[in-house]
């Protein structure tokens, strides 16, 4: 297994006061969940209810990866709040697609598009369909 | 042999002549013999006759300048004051001697006119000396001892001198032998002349080396000399000791000044009883008589006859100074009577410093016991000056004492000394202990490498001597007093009193090399590791006279060895443990689904099923299967994979599995079932999530009905083509807290395979996972006979690139 060949590198910024946008880069897999797991936890200590994954640099993304995605949905769901992921590679689709988590998470092209599914429903959790 | 006697006077005839012409008067070789011995008799007498006519000359030479005449008439004057007196002229002329010198052979002869007497008195018949002899001898034992004073000043070899001794002066005590030793610079004995000893005897020992424990060695170092009873006795080796072994001997210094030339050495043929006062101070006299001589002896040199080189005390300033010790110039400094009573200090080098810190011009010109009076103390460096002065022999030595009154003050300084004689001079060269300073250079080097810091103690003094190195380590200004060993517990954690106390006992007490660690507390807070090692220096007394040691701060070292050490044991309990919970989920993967499995027996139906476990063993996991037949006739077919791996992931597969066919029996669709199971995997503990794809099939329709949980869909092999189910909507289990799931059904025919994995199987991080399952698919090709094989097939084939745990289940129908 790569180890540490791929480091993941991962940058926060906030385009709104509660909202944080996070932008990966690398794998997210076994070897890198718990540092992205990190970040997340940081960002909802700091007061963060909506959180937009830009996915648009991880090649590939693995269980560990989509169960952080999975915990900090559980966790802001009952602020209320959001996760949105913005633009997965085909293979991360597919992983999310497979898993069904983009049943309960919605996916974005753009983070223009996730900010606005944030100003549109900021007031309460997203009710999963299906 | 014969005695002297006076100018014209016929010798007297000795046994020896009498004794050699009776025993074989006609004999050739007696008469050689004789003719040997009147001319050796002839020889004697004109020597005695040319002693005489010494003393007599220096008779005239006193009344010369008593009288103020010339020397005819002094001639005259002696004669007839000798004729007046009734006395021998050469017996006038020793009295005029005596009168005229008044020195110490004045007195010594009173006491040998005593002694002699005596002598003479107990046995008259044992006089070894013949009637010439005697006439003179009793009549005049002083002219013995002036004759033979003068013989032995007028003599130009020492060898003169010996003969002169022993026929003038030391017969008449009963000796048979004299040798007189010239003592070489370098404690060696050179046999200068001898008399009375067998020609070869003294040939042999005409040189003895330094340290070569003789009789005459022992006189040399003993001020007193040395009296032997019987040579015998002493076990000490000496010229003539197989011709007279039982016999007396006595070795004097022979000294003038203070300083000693060489050795006279006499034997007696018997033991010699303890001597009256009076023959010791002849004996003494005699001693004083061989310096004259020998201080004007110069050791042959191998090349050529080249004059010895004395460099007076001006050379020795010079060498002095370029010496980069401390060195002293001292000189003798007789007293009136001509007796060695100090040095005086004629010089210091530039090196010079003295141990009280006077100024040199001080210490310079002053003499050595004035300036280091307790010099003559226990140090007795005045003794070694003494003794270097009088032998010649060089004296080195290592941590001496030398301690200096400076206003009544005693200043103790520890150093090595060297002194050694140089003409009539002794250079003394003294290194006071900079061993401390020494010790920094060689560490400063060293603290480099390793940041040591020196230190030493002198015990005596107190004085402790630290480089700056350890002034650092302690973190004290360079300007503070260092900290003594003592209190170094002081200094130092509390808990580390004891390894400090064990360290200074050893040191001090078994005064053996010791080191320690402990926690140094400096000043700042600071808390260093440091390991300090020691040695004791001890003096020529064997006392403890000072630490040295060095101290290294292993702090870094400290750290990174307790960090190793504290990771090797979380390593070792990890690994431990890590195995255990391995094998332990292993046992459990087993004991839920064993490796082979009992075949499901289903008409037209063939199932089986394959577990690989992840090669690592910690990746052991949550992965499960199923197959099982519902009542009804119905078969379950699952697949699972719970995320993470080890132990808790083992525990959710089994509450997952076994829940999956709790709620099979329901009857209800997979769908439901999947429903169901998501709730069971959301109150989980730790919030767990899993997939899964759960089937039913029908084998009466040959249809499966199907549902999945985030899970990939199953694969249906129908002859060479290989498709995924298509990806029917579900979410991982655990995820929310409620949620649906889509169901689909597969229609199967004849020949048909289906396939449920775990992504173990594919997972590639290169490439999507259907990519990789086409890959797959398509290496398995063309499908195997037995659903066994194509199975077993697709885990040897299996290219996936993560170790994870895989699962397969697979039926064919027909």
């Amino acid at each position: 297994m790569p180890i540490a060949q791929n480091p993941l590198s991962v940058e926060v910024t906030l385009p709104r006061e509660e909202v944080a946008l996070i932008k990966v880069e690398g794998y997210l897999d076994v070897d890198t969940a718990t540092e992205f797991q990190h970040h997340l936890a940081n960002q909802l200590h700091h007061g963060r209810r909506h959180f937009l994954l830009d996915l648009s640099a991880v090649p590939f993304m693995d269980s560990s990866g989509m169960n952080i995605i999975l915990r900090v949905y559980q966790e802001v769901r009952e602020l209320p709040g959001s996760v949105h992921i913005i633009s997965p590679t085909p293979a991360v689709l597919r992983v999310l697609d497979l898993t069904g988590v983009s049943i309960t998470v919605p996916v974005s092209g753009s983070i223009e598009e996730a900010l606005s599914r944030v100003d549109a429903e900021p007031e309460g959790p997203r009710v999963p369909e299906a | 042999m014969s005695t002297p006697e006076q100018s014209g006077e016929p010798g007297g005839v000795d046994r020896r002549e009498a004794s050699a012409v009776g025993m074989t008067p006609l004999s050739p070789v007696g008469r050689l013999a004789a003719t040997v011995d009147r001319l050796s008799r002839e020889v004697r007498a004109a020597q005695a006759e040319a002693e005489g006519r010494a003393l007599i000359e220096l008779a005239k030479g006193i009344l010369v300048a008593r009288l103020g005449c010339g020397p005819a008439e002094a001639a005259r004057q002696l004669a007839e004051l000798a004729e007046q007196s009734q006395v021998t002229p050469l017996e006038f002329a020793v009295d005029v001697i005596n009168q005229a010198a008044r020195d110490r052979m004045s007195e010594v002869t009173d006491a040998f006119l005593a002694a002699t007497a005596a002598v003479r008195t107990a046995a008259p018949d044992e006089d070894p000396d013949g009637e010439g002899a005697r006439e003179v001898a009793a009549g005049s034992p002083a002219v013995r001892l002036r004759a033979a004073e003068s013989g032995a000043l007028a003599a130009d070899d020492t060898q003169a001198v010996a003969d002169a001794l022993l026929e003038q002066a030391l017969r008449p005590l009963g000796a048979v032998a004299v040798a007189v030793w010239a003592a070489g610079y370098d404690g060696s004995l050179t046999l200068v002349g001898s008399a009375g000893f067998p020609p070869a005897e003294a040939d042999r020992w005409r040189y003895v080396p330094p340290d070569v424990a003789t009789v005459a060695r022992r006189g040399l170092t003993e001020r007193a000399g040395q009296w032997i009873t019987s040579l015998a006795e002493t076990g000490l080796p000496s010229v003539g000791r197989h011709q007279y072994p039982d016999g007396g001997r006595v070795a004097l210094p022979a000294g003038t000044g203070g300083r000693v030339h060489g050795v006279l050495e006499i034997a007696w043929p018997v033991p010699l009883a303890p001597q009256p006062p009076q023959v010791v101070r002849q004996v003494e006299a005699l001693a004083e008589l061989c310096a004259h001589t020998l201080e004007s002896y110069t050791p042959p040199r191998d090349t050529g006859q080249e004059p010895r080189v004395v460099p007076d005390a001006v050379e020795l300033m010079e060498l002095a100074d370029g010496l980069h010790d401390p060195a002293l110039v001292l000189v003798p400094h007789l007293d009136a009577a001509g007796h060695l009573a100090d040095f005086r200090i004629q010089h210091v080098n530039k090196r010079f410093m003295d141990p009280a810190g006077r100024p040199r011009a001080v210490v310079g010109g002053a003499l050595l016991l004035e300036a280091y009076p307790m010099a003559a103390g226990d140090s007795e460096l005045f003794r070694n000056v003494e003794r270097v002065y009088a032998t010649g022999e060089p004296f080195r030595a290592r941590h001496m004492n030398l301690t200096a009154l400076v206003d009544q003050v005693p200043l103790s300084a520890v150093a090595d000394i060297s002194i050694s004689r140089h003409g009539n001079a002794v250079l003394l060269i003294w290194r006071i202990e900079d061993e401390a300073a020494r010790l920094a250079s060689l560490l400063q080097h060293a603290q480099r490498l390793g940041r040591i810091g020196g230190f030493e103690e002198n015990l005596l003094t107190g004085e402790i001597t630290w480089n700056e190195q350890l002034f650092d380590l302690y973190g004290r200004p360079h300007t503070s007093p260092p900290v003594p060993l003592e209190e170094l517990a002081a200094h130092a954690h509390p808990d580390d009193a004891v390894a400090i106390g064990r360290f200074l006992r050893t040191l001090l007490h078994h005064r053996r090399p010791a080191s320690a660690a402990f926690r140094l507390r400096r000043p700042d807070g600071v808390t260093r590791h440091v390991r300090v090692v020691a040695e004791p220096v001890l003096d020529t007394d064997d006392r403890l006279l000072l630490v040295r040691g060095a101290c290294q701060d292993i702090s870094a070292q400290h750290w990174t060895e307790v960090a190793l050490a504290a990771t090797r044991d979380q390593l070792a309990h990890t690994e431990q443990q890590a195995a255990e919970r391995a094998r332990l989920t292993l046992q459990l993967q087993h004991a839920i689904m064993p490796p082979a499995q009992t075949p499901l027996r289903v008409p037209d139906l063939q199932v089986a099923v394959r577990y690989r476990p992840a090669e690592t063993e910690q990746l052991v996991g949550g992965d499960w299967y199923d197959a099982v037949m519902l009542p009804g006739g119905r078969v379950l077919l699952c697949v699972g994979d719970v995320a993470g791996h080890g132990i808790e992931a083992a525990t959710s597969m089994v509450v997952l599995r076994n829940a999956l066919r709790g709620l099979a029996v329901t009857g209800a669709g997979p769908g439901q079932l999947l429903s169901w199971l998501n709730i069971v995997a959301h109150h989980l503990t730790g919030g767990v999530t899993a997939t899964a794809v759960c089937g039913l099939y029908d084998p009466a329709r040959r249809t499966l009905r199907w549902a999945r949980a985030g899970h990939l869909p199953p694969v249906l092999v129908r002859g060479p083509e290989a498709e995924p189910l298509p990806l029917v909507r579900g979410m991982l289990l655990g995820a929310v807290a409620e949620t649906g799931y889509e169901e689909a059904e597969a229609q199967l025919a004849a020949g048909d395979t289906l396939l449920m994995y775990t992504d173990g199987l594919i997972e590639r991080r290169d490439r999507p996972v259907e990519e990789a399952l086409a890959q797959l698919l398509s290496t398995v090709r063309p499908t195997p006979n037995t659903l066994d094989q194509h199975l077993d097939r697709l885990l040897t084939y299996s290219r996936s690139d993560t170790d994870d745990d895989t699962c397969l289940v697979g039926i064919r129908v027909g």
